[in-house]
């Protein structure tokens, strides 16, 4: 039971951080981002070529190369699309830009890479095990949840410790008077939108070192990331990674009782709560 | 009211389509189902989205419920296959009610997603399913019979006249107070609302009128390919070609869709002669999808018609 718990909050971890990049996004670009399950591929894509090109590469330069990668695309995309989308009075444009850019993106991957799955392989991480406190657990599970964590520290770090997340955070609130306070609203907009695209290829990552990927794995990884970011609200990174969390362990649970029933009981606890949560009136 | 030409305009597509049953061959007439049942599920969309202002994301949902209620409905009973289909968009749009009344407390992207993971669940359930028979698939065979001759001859005519009266219906019901209140929807929901019009409502009728409409197009559709599987149903490829469709085409506009569904098929079967391939065509489209709305947000068919004008 302790093992599926554990299993549970790695997973869940790593929802929490795809959540985390596109709460980010939402919160502050005010720009429901439907390119960001194709970052979550794109970044397993690139470490899979990264280890296949240079095996011996050691696991954090595989990470920071596919978060600079995807930080890269995710910063060209806001400036040279979505952020002239952004100055159209509905808001709606912006989202329909960003579901154009997705289904450039995924048909890219298929017709460069093919439509199959891929694993990554980390050599011995994948088998070994330590012993803690009389219990057995598997190493790659906790260096996963060991980023993960680390990820979310620093983030909330950057943006609660910084002068960057200042402007962040006075960008997100009005976005008029930062403006005339002299912060470059669209390099902001630029800087957020590199961080949720890494954040989503770092999390890209370590689901590929778990199971295998394939460019058609970004729309379930973008409907995960959706389910987080409304569970745990907008602008909240803990509420964010709480969500992430109970997601995962929920998807655990219910595999341990029916083999087969992928992600629906996710689905449905989300629907649940989400139907509870509308009929009660808390909802933004 | 209904004007003259309009009726003769449904009178005229019943006519081209009993002669195009005739004189068109079989492949021909596969393409032209697609092309009608797809600027159906688009114009639908467009109807919820374009006019209502309500993106979703999970109206497949509707086209997976719509083909299995016929198959199943058909193969289980002696009904004839033709008085099941009529039936499918009236039996979808009622049981749409209270999932449109949950849906409705959730707003713009929140509605968007929450369609989503509905299409989701419901077709994971459809998997678990024993009578849908899973990735095995299920065989259109209406009261346990194969169907013989041609389907695709009568599905044209069907499909045909239920596009050109979709529009006239739709350019009708424009003209009704419920319409009117609809474009004052359109054109700035908080206008509407201080006006008087009774927004929640307007909105679940929309949402009924669009997930029958789907249904009934989705049934329709798979009647010329006899067999079905829940991936297939329930794709997500039916609302990426009902949004691109609309967004380029046009949204919130009558002519879009049919504007949108001709560059979509049209640079499909284009781009399969000269020898893309398929993934090469949906980046085109998408590609195609994002210069549209950059550069006239509300797609081609307001700006084309705004230079005819002009000119």
């Amino acid at each position: 039971m302790i093992d599926v718990l554990f299993q549970g909050l790695t997973l869940g971890a790593l929802y929490g951080l795809i959540g985390a990049g596109l709460a980010l996004n939402f919160g502050i670009l005010r720009v429901v981002n439907l390119a960001h399950g194709e970052f979550i591929t794109l970044g397993a894509f690139m470490a899979v070529g990264l280890v296949a090109g240079q095996a011996a590469l050691p696991l954090p330069l595989v990470l920071a190369g596919a978060f600079a990668g995807a930080a890269l695309l995710g910063a060209l995309m806001q400036a040279a699309f979505v952020e002239r989308a952004m100055a159209f009075r509905d808001p709606m444009v912006a989202m329909l830009v960003t579901f154009g850019l997705a289904v450039m993106i995924r048909n890219g991957l298929l017709e460069t890479l093919g439509a199959n799955l891929r694993g990554l392989d980390v050599g011995g991480l994948a088998q070994a095990r330590v012993d803690f406190g009389g219990q057995s657990f598997g190493l790659l599970p906790l260096v996963t949840l060991g980023i993960a964590a680390a990820a979310f520290t620093l983030l909330a770090a950057l943006i609660f410790r910084t002068r960057f997340g200042r402007e962040v955070r006075a960008v997100s609130d009005r976005p008029d008077i930062a403006a005339m306070m002299g912060i470059r609203v669209a390099r902001v907009h630029a800087l957020v939108a590199a961080l949720s695209a890494g954040l989503a290829a770092l999390a890209g990552v370590l689901l590929a070192m778990r199971a295998s990927v394939s460019p058609f794995s970004g729309v379930a990884h973008l409907l995960i990331a959706f389910e987080v970011v409304v569970l745990g609200g907008i602008g909240r990174i803990r509420g964010v990674l709480v969500a992430g969390l109970f997601l995962g362990l929920v998807q655990v649970i219910a595999q341990r009782f029916d083999a087969n029933a992928g992600m629906l009981y996710v689905h449905l606890t989300f629907f649940l709560a989400l139907v509870l949560r509308a009929l009660t009136g808390r909802l933004a | 009211m209904i004007r003259p030409f309009e009726l003769a305009a449904v009178a005229l597509a019943l006519g081209l389509g009993i002669l195009g049953a005739r004189m068109l061959d079989a492949g021909l007439l596969f393409l032209a189902c697609e092309v009608l049942t797809l600027f159906i599920m688009a114009q639908m969309w467009n109807l919820l989205a374009g006019y209502g202002g309500q993106v979703s994301l999970g109206h497949q949902v509707f086209v997976g419920i719509g083909v299995y209620a016929l198959f199943l409905t058909a193969n289980a009973t002696t009904l004839p296959l033709w008085l099941v289909l009529a039936g499918v968009p009236f039996a979808v749009a009622l049981a749409a009610i209270p999932l449109g009344m949950v849906m409705f407390h959730l707003k713009a992207a929140y509605f968007a997603v929450g369609m989503w993971v509905v299409a989701e669940i419901v077709q994971q359930i459809a998997y678990k399913m024993p009578f849908v028979r899973g990735t095995a698939g299920l065989v259109l065979r209406p009261g346990g019979q194969s169907i013989q001759g041609y389907p695709e001859q009568i599905v044209f005519v069907i499909a045909l006249v239920a596009a050109v009266g979709l529009m006239v219906a739709l350019r009708v019901f424009l003209r009704t107070r419920a319409g009117l209140a609809t474009l004052a929807l359109r054109d700035n929901e908080g206008a509407a609302r201080a006006a008087g019009v009774n927004v929640q409502r307007l909105h679940l009728i929309l949402f009924c009128v669009t997930a029958g409409g789907c249904a009934g197009a989705g049934a329709l559709y798979y009647i010329t390919t006899l067999y079905v599987t829940p991936n297939d149903a329930f794709q997500l490829n039916w609302i990426v070609a009902m949004m691109v469709v609309t967004v380029i085409g046009g949204t919130g506009t009558l002519a879009g869709p049919v504007l949108g569904v001709a560059i979509l098929i049209g640079l499909r079967e284009g781009m399969t002669a000269a020898g893309f391939s398929g993934d090469q065509y949906w980046i085109v489209m998408g590609l195609l999808s994002v210069a549209v709305l950059l550069v006239s947000p509300r797609g081609l068919w307001p700006t084309l018609a705004g230079i005819f004008r002009k000119g």
